[in-house]
């Protein structure tokens, strides 16, 4: 464990002087896109921490995890670079959130909208998304469910 | 000999099931129109549809998946040659004189030689499968844990030094991948490894989280970063009939591409990308069509799709027979067996022999069948390239969360995806390569299952893996090939022979 920690920090390390220094493929360190990514992980860690006091639901399973990934997804669209990394990775994170409580289409729903949202073209045309939705939702109905006989709640439950 | 008749006979009995039969062309359908779609590619597809495997018998299953991963090579010239943009990533040399071709009014010629070598050279491959595959097994049948150990290793390390860009990187992610496949519970002694107390790391990391998660996510987010400008060419694709002197030009090159391809596609971290490649230089060296490179030369279609077709059918043959993937599609199949409770390796042509033959034969169903869905159907693969990527997406999307759930009907797989994700993302743009990453954690827990053995069989004593003749000559051989790469002049020479 001792060299586990020892690792993870000499990892850490690099990692934030990686950010400063020598070549940057990852994207344009601006201080708009620093500040997001600072942000992203201190809205996540908050959330994490006081979401199961707000609601008992997200103080089911890894609800609380789900909810801070999506709040610090949100925070870090706000990096011009790192938007559809962000944008991707919510519209995931709300379909986790989403399927055991409140149904298999309302998760679906709610990761084609979020995912969409990263491709701005959908914006003027909003009704190419609804079609999108009508479709999958009904692809996935019949084979997931239907097909495959996946157990999952397809409507919310309280 | 007549124990391959009989075989191969007893093969197409399984593979000529209605149920296989079906399952083939579904296989081939999919591989094809993902060959197509620039995008998204055999891997992430795989991935996404492992899920879906569990409900049908093993041996329809792994038809499925191979004939996506071989009908992809088929489909990714389409794309190359009427849009000058390769649909995967071993077609991309095809777009060099493919594109040519179409500009010069010749799109349907070199559709047709591109479906006509691809047909060859699956079908060779094929063959080779069939012919390699019980000499092989007999052989590794004498293998002990030391052996296998050490042909892991081998693997791991060529699989390394022939992985694009940089071989240091590529060792990185070989010992990571390693690393999380060591995540879990110790079968041996029950300590809990790297699990931090989350019971859910228990039985490991999910192999499909990290598949759809760096294969399937990170490359929609990276797609979305580099929207595509698809103009389809103006002109007709004309006829498929190929003239006399294009006959005479195109055989030996797709003879030449599927002998290469067959070799190529055996050696761990080759397979279909770097046989397309090596064809094409070949043929720009050897061809006597060599002074019309650049202008639309056949022998630059012909060669390196026999090659791609040959080479992903040759990359069966070790991980039927050793049961050792050679790239990140046959670590895929290696998933895909252990869910169904297969365990790859010599001992499955005897215990799954449904499976092995069955398998070989549906590869030249499955040829004969991208022969006709590619040839007639060209103007259907045509119309759906006009599919738009903003549509495409989001449903790959929904197919991956609900894919990595319906593993263990567990939203933290969901959560574990999106870490990797943002990995495979991180990777990408540090030109880090997933493929061995994939390949090291199938390979890690079986590299540790015959270290274990072969120490607890020797007593403790390391030198078991030198005193054993075979052992000894694989270990040789990888510290050779990681040396040679790490020589300087080696290395320009590959980033010479890459470039170009």
């Amino acid at each position: 464990m001792l060299a586990f920690v020892g690792l993870t920090g000499i990892g850490a390390f690099v990692t934030i002087a990686a950010f400063f220094t020598g070549p940057n493929p990852v994207g344009n360190w601006s201080r708009r896109n620093l500040a997001s990514l600072f942000g992203a992980i201190i809205v996540s860690a908050v959330v994490y921490l006081v979401s199961p006091a707000i609601h008992p639901f997200f103080g089911v399973g890894y609800n609380a995890v789900g909810v801070a990934i999506v709040a610090g997804m949100l925070v870090l669209t706000l990096a011009p670079d790192l938007r559809f990394i962000a944008l991707i990775s919510a519209s995931v994170a709300v379909f986790g959130l989403l399927l055991e409580q409140i149904g298999f289409f309302a998760a679906l729903t709610g990761t084609i909208l979020l995912s969409c949202a990263a491709e701005r073209e959908h914006f003027r045309k909003p009704l190419g998304v609804l079609g999108l939705i009508v479709f999958m939702l009904a692809l996935c109905w019949w084979v997931f469910i239907l097909q495959l006989d996946i157990r999952v709640h397809l409507w919310p439950t309280f | 000999m007549q124990f391959l008749i009989e075989n191969l006979a007893h093969g197409f009995t399984i593979a000529f099931a209605g149920q296989n039969l079906l399952f083939a062309l579904l296989g081939a359908f999919i591989g094809t129109a993902i060959g197509v779609l620039p995008g998204i590619g055999p891997v992430a597809t795989i991935s996404l549809l492992l899920p879906i495997t569990f409900g049908i018998p093993p041996e329809t299953a792994i038809i499925m998946l191979a004939g996506i991963f071989y009908g992809a090579q088929y489909g990714g010239s389409t794309t190359a040659i009427l849009l000058n943009l390769p649909g995967e990533v071993s077609s991309v040399v095809t777009t060099l004189e493919g594109y040519k071709m179409a500009q010069n009014g010749r799109a349907g010629a070199a559709l047709a030689t591109a479906a006509i070598a691809s047909f060859l050279g699956g079908t060779v491959g094929t063959l080779l499968v069939a012919a390699s595959g019980p000499a092989l097994s007999a052989v590794a049948l004498s293998f002990g844990p030391a052996e296998y150990f050490s042909l892991m290793l081998l693997g791991l390390i060529v699989a390394s030094v022939l992985a694009q860009g940089s071989p240091i990187k590529a060792v990185g992610m070989v010992i990571l991948g390693v690393g999380l496949g060591m995540v879990g519970t110790d079968v041996q002694t029950g300590q809990q490894r790297f699990t931090f107390g989350i019971a859910e790391l228990s039985d490991g990391i999910s192999f499909v989280a990290i598949a759809m998660g760096m294969f399937g996510i990170a490359e929609i987010v990276l797609n979305l970063e580099r929207p595509e400008a698809r103009s389809l060419l103006k002109t007709k694709v004309g006829s498929l009939w190929l003239n006399r002197e294009e006959w005479k030009r195109g055989t030996p090159s797709a003879v030449r591409g599927t002998l290469l391809g067959s070799v190529l596609g055996i050696l761990p971290g080759g397979g279909a990308a770097l046989a397309s490649f090596g064809s094409f230089m070949m043929e720009r060296k050897m061809s006597k069509g060599r002074h019309l490179f650049g202008k639309g030369a056949i022998e630059g279609v012909a060669g390196p799709e026999a090659a791609n077709n040959a080479a992903s059918q040759t990359a069966f043959i070790p991980l039927l027979t050793l049961g050792i993937p050679s790239n990140a599609v046959m670590a895929l199949m290696v998933g895909a067996l252990i869910i169904q409770g297969i365990q790859p390796g010599p001992q499955m042509m005897v215990q799954q022999p449904d499976l092995f033959w069955g398998l070989i034969a549906s590869m030249w169903i499955g040829n004969v069948m991208l022969l006709v869905i590619n040839l007639p159907m060209i103007g259907l693969w045509v119309k759906l390239l006009q599919v738009p990527y903003k549509f495409l997406f989001p449903a790959i999307l929904v197919f991956c969360c609900i894919g990595t759930y319906s593993i263990s009907n567990n939203v933290f797989d969901v959560y574990m995806t999106i870490a990797f994700a943002v990995f495979g993302y991180i990777c990408a743009k540090l030109q880090l390569e997933a493929a061995p990453l994939l390949i090291g954690f199938v390979l890690g827990p079986m590299m540790e299952e015959h270290l274990r053995r072969a120490m607890l069989l020797s007593r403790g004593d390391w030198f078991v893996f030198m005193e054993r003749p075979i052992s000894a000559t694989m270990l040789a051989i990888g510290l050779v090939a990681l040396i040679m790469m790490l020589l300087p002049a080696v290395r320009r020479g590959k980033d010479k022979a890459l470039a170009e």
